[in-house]
């Protein structure tokens, strides 16, 4: 593995996190969680994919929100901002999107297919396609470049006394 | 009265990510709040952190009690920048979410 600055790490192991988090919470799949990665030192690249196996998300938009649209743009929809399938006590809609923003500003890729939906981003660039036949789950990859540097957070840059 | 919380201890590891431990924690937080005490969350020893574990967790607090009760009941204390900024944008998007 490729030495991360502090803060890399520490996006890119959340947005591993919330990837895990939503193929649990969503997914549905009774096969299991896969995932795999691979580092590429030469090209200063990490890939990761996280795959389920369960209902896909234009079926879960379909049924928890009443949207048909098609499997591209159901992909679509989860990845904008307040966004989510969830409805009752707990709030959600977040966590795609902090990993979208975050692999922006890295200048990395995710490509999610879903059914026969497929979503990508590159070069901070939104493209849409669709497959022939469906995957049965949903697969998101993601690659993020090794070398950035950015500042993710600002120390101080938040009271925790005037947080709510 | 101020009743200190450790999250590591509710849930038993150092990892914040599942919605599961995030209720878990959500409802040491509820009995407390509904009996009007005041409650301190402390991470201390929290290594990760997901938005659905503090959607969960936290987020949903919103739920049940008033922006001002909130406001006036519940801190936070041994957040890092990362924790503190995934609270502040959870408890944003709880806010238009539920109020």
């Amino acid at each position: 593995m490729p030495v991360l600055s502090d803060q890399l790490r520490s996006k890119f192991l959340e947005g591993l996190d919330e990837i895990f988090n939503n193929a649990a919470v969503h997914s549905r799949s009774e096969l299991g969680i896969y995932c795999c990665g691979q580092a590429y030192p030469r090209s200063s690249k990490v890939k990761f994919t996280i795959s389920d196996c369960g209902i896909g998300i234009p079926r879960s938009l379909s049924e928890n929100r009443g949207l048909t649209i098609t499997a591209e743009e159901a992909i679509d929809w989860a990845m904008r901002e307040g966004t989510t399938t969830r409805s009752g006590d707990v709030p959600g809609g977040l966590g795609l999107k902090i990993l979208r923003e975050f692999i922006e500003i890295n200048g990395g890729e995710i490509q999610i297919v879903s059914d026969r939906g497929y979503w990508a981003l590159r070069h901070r660039q939104v493209s849409l396609g669709r497959y022939f036949r469906s995957f049965p789950g949903t697969i998101v990859s993601i690659q993020i470049n090794t070398r950035d540097t950015n500042v993710y957070y600002m120390k101080g840059e938040i009271d925790p006394d005037s947080l709510f | 009265m101020v009743t200190n919380l450790e999250v590591k201890t509710i849930i038993n590891t150092p990892f914040g990510v599942a919605s599961e431990d995030g209720g878990r924690l959500y409802e040491e937080i509820f009995q407390r709040l509904k009996n009007g005490e005041s409650v301190k969350v402390s991470f201390a020893g929290i290594t990760r952190l997901t938005t659905a574990f503090l959607n969960a967790g936290i987020g949903q607090v919103y739920n049940e009690f008033s922006e001002e009760y909130v406001r006036e009941h519940l801190r936070v204390s041994n957040l890092d920048e990362k924790g503190l900024n995934l609270l502040r944008r959870v408890v944003d998007r709880a806010k238009i979410f539920l109020c």
